[in-house]
């Protein structure tokens, strides 16, 4: 069908370009190359050091998946049992935060953690990736042990397991879908980010990968092929979280609209 | 009571990281903020500085003309599903098509835009190719042109998670219903104005505020790869120039009442947004 074309156009002109030597993209840059290369891409890995700054994101982003799935989870068990007027308050507190964007947090944040001499660290990163996500994984697992049969739950504690038990034996391995979600949508979500990495980590030699392709972009280069190329190695992770994970990034933004 | 730690670390990591920040931005939007120095209280003057500033007027009108996005944003991805829906024999096929770049970092596909619309890319060359070369443009550095271009960059970026959405809404409706407006003689357009629009009404609602709190709150990887909110300040927006105030110019004071305006603003549209649901729910 014609509506999905442009859909799928730029990729084709991305993975065109990235493979074209830079004389034939000015000559061309709309065919498909005749000379293909692979220098864009030695190039680009190179110059914006991506081998390494692929493992940089792999550490903070890994951090924030298992991290926010932890709290998520564990914070959920908790609220489903405690329902006072204080708990509840609390949990729609924690859930607010979800209206908190980045933009709004990032600057007092970079200032006190500099104080505290945290930045350009991907700990610190990973744990900010975290709590930026974790209000919606509250509201994920919460909503789903919520829902889970409470049946489940009581013949465990008729059978005399204590609360650890009963997170670790029953809920938890009954919530597998729902952390599941979670941790591919907190991978998406961090991978992608560029404000947070950016101002958080100035470090050259510790930079993640989607703000070092943006730089390696942005020096007033004119360079297309090679910029091209290093577009294409950081999507190319995504292209398999994608492919392997489409199902769980679909049923965790219909369940972040309530569906 | 030991049960308190399954909470502790969760109200630890939120509290440092979002909760004292909030706090820390709102009191300094009232000083003259040096990190590393005094911070003297300058009352309002942040504030007025911003209201009597030319960019930030500038800024304001940036945001305002964006929202001429959102019907586009909304009306698409809309269409789109329902064509899906009635149409299509493997709609899974078309969706995944339309969804794949809502996995993609939004600065990576701006800077893919980028080489599409560089005044050498494809863009440019087709035109030339059918004849209309009075038509090209160096999209990205021509002060008309940069907010339009952003809007449609959006159109293409929103449109899978859009897609997803109504699609699920729409596999709530009844098919009955358009079995029994296709027998009485309503073609497709009647069909998604009279049915679907108003069977999926609360789902477009909250697509809508979507949108909206990313307009003002996301907008940032998409100015820094497609324009830096260039020329000038045609196209800056107001989580850029706190960006830029901040990090670039070291005006920290400033960012900080910026900041503040963001966030009654996201109050604003997230409460307005509720208001409308419920008042919307009580009517039916």
């Amino acid at each position: 069908m014609v509506m999905t074309l442009p859909f799928i156009y730029p990729f084709v002109f991305l993975v065109a370009t990235a493979l074209k030597p830079l004389p034939e993209f000015n000559q061309d840059s709309v065919g498909l190359p005749a000379h293909a290369t692979l220098e864009n891409l030695s190039a680009a890995w190179n110059e914006a050091s991506l081998g390494p700054a692929i493992v940089h994101s792999l550490i903070a982003v890994g951090i924030a998946v298992v991290l926010n799935v932890a709290l998520s989870s564990v914070a959920a068990f908790w609220f489903v049992r405690h329902r006072g007027r204080l708990a509840t308050s609390l949990r729609w507190t924690l859930i607010a935060t979800m209206a908190v964007p980045a933009p709004v947090f990032i600057v007092p944040l970079f200032v006190q953690l500099s104080v505290w001499g945290l930045t350009d660290s991907l700990v610190t990163l990973g744990v900010v990736f975290a709590a930026w996500n974790v209000s919606f994984g509250l509201y994920l697992m919460y909503t789903f042990i919520d829902a889970l049969p409470y049946e489940l739950t009581e013949a465990a504690e008729v059978d005399g397991a204590n609360s650890f038990q009963l997170l670790r034996k029953v809920l938890l391995p009954l919530s597998m879908p729902a952390m599941a979600t979670l941790a591919v949508l907190t991978f998406v979500w961090s991978w992608s980010d560029l404000l947070i990495s950016i101002v958080l980590v100035q470090d050259p030699s510790r930079r993640l990968v989607t703000p070092a392709t943006a730089l390696l972009a942005d020096q007033y280069s004119t360079d297309i092929p090679k910029n091209a190329a290093g577009v294409l190695i950081a999507i190319l992770p995504m292209l398999a979280v994608f492919l392997f994970g489409q199902r769980f990034l679909v049923r965790g933004i219909l369940a972040g609209v309530g569906k | 009571m030991l049960e308190a730690l399954y909470v502790l670390p969760i109200v630890i990591v939120v509290g440092v990281a979002l909760l004292l920040p909030v706090a820390s931005v709102v009191a300094h939007s009232f000083t003259d903020w040096q990190p590393g120095y005094g911070s003297p209280w300058v009352g309002d003057r942040n504030y007025a500085e911003l209201l009597q500033s030319d960019q930030f007027h500038q800024i304001l009108f940036n945001q305002a003309f964006l929202l001429l996005g959102i019907p586009i944003w909304t009306i698409l991805p809309l269409v789109i599903a329902s064509l899906l829906h009635e149409r299509v024999p493997v709609p899974g096929v078309f969706r995944t098509i339309f969804f794949f770049p809502a996995t993609i970092s939004p600065v990576v596909i701006g800077i893919l835009f980028t080489f599409i619309l560089a005044p050498t890319g494809p863009v440019n060359a087709s035109l030339r190719a059918i004849g209309l070369g009075g038509l090209t443009h160096n999209w990205l550095v021509d002060e008309r042109l940069g907010k339009p271009v952003i809007i449609g960059v959006l159109a293409w970026a929103t449109l899978g998670t859009g897609v997803v959405i109504f699609a699920a809404a729409l596999s709530g409706i009844a098919p009955e219903l358009f079995e029994a407006a296709t027998l009485e003689g309503a073609n497709w357009w009647q069909r998604l104005r009279y049915i679907t629009v108003p069977s999926i009404r609360s789902v477009i609602e909250l697509w809508i505020v979507i949108l909206l709190v990313t307009l003002f709150v996301g907008v940032f990887p998409w100015i820094y790869s497609l324009t830096r909110g260039g020329p000038g300040y045609s196209s800056t927006t107001i989580d850029f120039d706190i960006y830029q105030n901040a990090l670039t110019f070291g005006y920290f004071g400033l960012a900080a009442a910026e900041a503040v305006v963001l966030l009654v603003i996201v109050a604003l549209v997230v409460g307005g947004g509720a208001l409308v649901g419920r008042a919307r729910r009580s009517m039916a």
